[in-house]
């Protein structure tokens, strides 16, 4: 009876100090509250700006998601709800969108949001401005905008109504355009939003702090800090990790994820990119349909997502992701299936039997797209194509491969808003987003049908004949949407994937 | 007469640095506006924005507005943090001066006891233990060293929380703290030169005539080697002190980054990157600077140390 008195004794302390291992990963200062508690995020970009109207990177608008709303915005499901906006009504020929505002929203200085502030921020977006700030990125899709005006319902609620010159159905997805003050001008420095959370500070290359906003209308957040760490690179932030500095961190990779599963819940998303070997099809011999088809069949996509992602990853075979639901062509996948000697066949009738040398050109700040180039160049090797791979900096790849077209391929991510027009701009002729200078007229005219139609079911055919139509020319070789793996601490619950790049901390808590 | 001189050098020297770091912008692909409007520029906005920020001007107009602003202390505005570059240098100066500072006193206790000590007991266990250390130390490059701190003295001893650096202005004590171990990195493989160079010197000096004569008179093996060869062996080791100063107030690029300090070495690698021109003039003057003030304090030195080149200034 004693003996096993002790053992029950020894046990128990055995559990108490391994629970207390277990717990013990870093410091909690007073984190360990469900109502409330505050969050480090480790991110590896800095921002580009804090005005959101002028910031580009889409490791800016993750974070700025958390301060800022549109009239309507994304939730998880891709579906577009009210936010600054109670309701809205979309005329039926697609000419006229009637927005009913949400009455006493407040922007994080305490002022009410007025038509006058909706009226500013969507003419700022669309550059209809009289005096324009050059760094603000017009958002091409709004300049469709034919006249803003702002009237009072019966109800004595303010109503915006918005007026284009050609039918668009699509204007919605761009209307999560953030809501800024009319009169306000440091949004710079220090920006004022509507959202769950409010700017408290940023300090170059180090942080960016936000705070719970309590006056918010909706769902308050959980959370009253958190902190948007920012790292060097994927490394730094691994090392902070294994220290248990950071509890979220959205970019791991395969091996990174591996290793911290013990220390940390790894949850698995979508990028919502088109990752892709980007080819210009203008520069010989990827001006020759056949030699692109030809690396179509020469890239295995499997290859690539077992080989850096552990075979998490979705693949495509367009120029649109799966998040797209109704408007995305599955069967496009399984296009070009992998066969080397289809490939070889297509590369003899094009006249390049003997093979050819090119070279891709990759941004040095993207370890992942490197590391797909690296496994391309071997694949490429089976069918004799050498490719060599040239690793240049973000600045150096807008400038020669974006803006001058200077590159023969190129492996990139591609993001959009969620309009399907809207990952389908780069394909537009004329339009300075086409750097793979990729031209087909039929292209253009159905793409014009879709914007333009009020048909759903209609749209729908025509968004799918796009896909095709990217998919026969070969554009490019559409490789994936890659996998996001994020390290989350166990203690905390209700991260989400969003089907747009953000990261939501307005849902996250503590267990 | 020799003083106006050097100073004029100086000068000369400070400003042909900053005019070739603004000519090698020219030759690098891409500009502030690209960066700026990234992925959603149209040539239009370029236009308007390269107008904005002054960058349709030629360069010898674009230089000599920034030795303007430059001249009367007003470095103007980082295009991509949006605020005044001297307010952003001033956030990280600090730390980086800090580290500095403390790398070099590291360098300076480690090195001379040690170079002391293996000069004074040549050939011992002594000597030849660290003369391997030394090897072996000389041959890891700083950053290297920066990441088997990280992991050894951060992750596996819980000394410190690698990648998170404490603002000077936030807590100078914890801010030492955590400077300490990129110190560290920084110190070790250039203590080890220098303590290899400073045996070095002190062994050449051994069999010199005066070091002879002192010995026959009585004195002692330590009191020659600390009265009469320590300041002769000093000439040349006060040379690489020089360089070592120079370096670390440079601010060790590639150890800031591994630690996560906020310095200056971080700030204009992403300045580079983000071709925010501004302040990485300002960055390679300050830099131009320091290193120039090192050689004028490494004379003064020599003056100090070595009666011949006194005289042959007066």
């Amino acid at each position: 009876m004693k003996k096993i008195m002790t053992i029950t004794i020894l046990f128990a302390a055995l559990l108490t100090i391994l629970s207390g291992c277990s717990g013990g990963t870093g410091t909690d200062e007073g984190r360990n509250n469900s109502a409330g508690g505050s969050v480090v995020v480790g991110i590896t970009q800095d921002l580009d700006s804090l005005d959101p109207h002028k910031a580009v990177a889409a490791g800016t608008k993750e974070v700025l998601y958390n301060i800022f709303e549109g009239l309507v915005k994304p939730d998880k499901d891709g579906n577009l709800v009210a936010a600054v906006a109670e309701s809205y009504e979309i005329s039926e020929d697609g000419t006229t969108y009637t927005f009913v505002l949400r009455p006493n929203v407040l922007f994080h200085n305490g002022k009410t949001v007025t038509a006058e502030d909706v009226i500013y921020s969507l003419k700022r977006s669309a550059g209809l401005l009289d005096t324009s700030d050059p760094e603000v990125q017009t958002v091409a899709a709004l300049s469709v905008i034919q006249t803003i005006e702002s009237t009072v319902n019966s109800e004595g609620r303010e109503e915006i109504t918005i007026r284009l010159s050609s039918p668009n159905t699509e204007l919605l997805g761009y209307l999560t355009c953030s809501i800024v003050p009319c009169d306000y001008t440091k949004q710079d420095t220090e920006p004022v939003g509507t959202g769950p959370f409010v700017f408290s500070s940023y300090t170059p290359m180090d942080s960016v702090v936000i705070v719970r906003n309590d006056s918010y209308y909706g769902q308050k957040a959980h959370l009253e800090k958190v902190t948007f760490q920012i790292s060097e690179s994927t490394d730094a932030a691994f090392v902070e990790l294994l220290a248990g500095n950071i509890d979220i961190f959205p970019y791991l990779t395969e091996d990174q994820a591996a290793q911290l599963a013990g220390q940390y819940n790894i949850e698995i998303g979508d990028m919502s990119l088109v990752q892709g070997l980007f080819l210009n099809n203008a520069a010989a011999p990827f001006d020759n349909p056949l030699v692109r088809q030809a690396m179509c069949h020469a890239v295995d996509r499997q290859g690539i997502i077992d080989m850096i992602s552990g075979g998490h990853g979705t693949i495509i075979g367009s120029g649109v992701y799966a998040s797209f639901g109704a408007y995305y062509d599955e069967s496009l996948a399984g296009r070009y299936e992998y066969d080397v000697e289809k490939a070889k066949a297509l590369l003899e009738e094009a006249g390049y039997g003997d093979g050819f040398s090119f070279t891709i050109v990759v941004p040095s700040n993207y370890s992942y797209h490197i590391s797909t180039a690296q496994v391309i160049v071997q694949q490429l090797k089976q069918v004799g194509i050498e490719a060599k791979i040239q690793q240049i900096e973000w600045a150096s790849w807008l400038s020669d491969v974006y803006a001058d077209h200077n590159f023969e391929a190129t492996i990139i991510g591609l993001d959009s808003q969620l309009a399907p027009s809207d990952i389908l701009k780069y394909y537009i002729s004329g339009s300075p987003k086409n750097f793979i200078n990729y031209e087909n007229d039929a292209f253009m005219q159905t793409y014009e049908k879709a914007v333009q139609t009020t048909d759903a079911e209609q749209k729908k055919q025509y968004y799918k004949e796009l896909q095709r139509y990217l998919a026969d020319d070969a554009a490019s070789v559409f490789i994936q949407s890659p996998a996001l793996l994020v390290a989350v601490n166990p203690a905390l619950d209700g991260y989400t994937f969003y089907p747009v790049y953000v990261q939501d901390m307005a849902s996250v808590y503590y267990k | 007469m020799t003083i106006l001189k050097k100073f004029l050098a100086m000068v000369g020297t400070v400003l042909l640095l900053s005019f070739l770091s603004f000519l090698a912008f020219q030759v690098i692909p891409g500009d502030a506006a690209q960066v700026q409007l990234g992925t959603n520029a149209t040539p239009e906005a370029l236009l308007e924005l390269r107008e904005e920020l002054g960058l349709n001007d030629p360069v010898l107009v674009r230089y000599a507005r920034w030795l303007k602003g430059a001249l009367q202390g007003d470095f103007g505005v980082s295009t991509r943090y949006r605020m005044p570059v001297s307010e952003l240098l001033s956030q990280m100066l600090p730390n980086t001066l800090a580290l500095a500072l403390l790398s070099l006193l590291l360098v300076l206790v480690l090195a001379f006891p040690l170079g002391l000590l293996c000069a004074r007991f040549e050939g011992s266990l002594f000597d030849r233990f660290f003369t391997w250390v030394n090897q072996t130390v000389m041959a890891v490059p700083s950053f290297f060293l920066g990441i088997l701190i990280s992991i050894f003295l951060g992750i596996v001893l819980r000394l410190f929380v690698p990648g998170r650096a404490v603002s000077w202005s936030e807590n100078p004590a914890e801010c030492l703290r955590y400077l300490f171990f990129p110190a560290l990195a920084i110190a070790l493989p250039k203590a080890a030169m220098s303590v290899r160079f400073l045996k070095s010197s002190l062994i050449t000096e051994k069999n010199k005539d005066y070091v002879r004569t002192a010995r026959g008179k009585g004195m002692s093996r330590t009191r020659v080697l600390l009265t009469q060869m320590l300041g002769n062996a000093m000439i040349s080791v006060v040379t690489f002190l020089g360089v070592v100063a120079a370096e670390a107030l440079a601010g060790s690029i590639v150890v800031e980054q591994v630690f996560g300090v906020n310095g200056l070495g971080r700030l204009l690698v992403a300045s580079i990157a983000n071709r925010d021109y501004n302040v990485v003039q300002a960055i390679i003057l300050y830099l131009g600077i320091a290193v120039v003030l090192v050689n004028l304090l490494v004379d003064v030195l020599y003056r100090r140390l070595d009666p011949r080149v006194r005289r042959q200034a007066s």
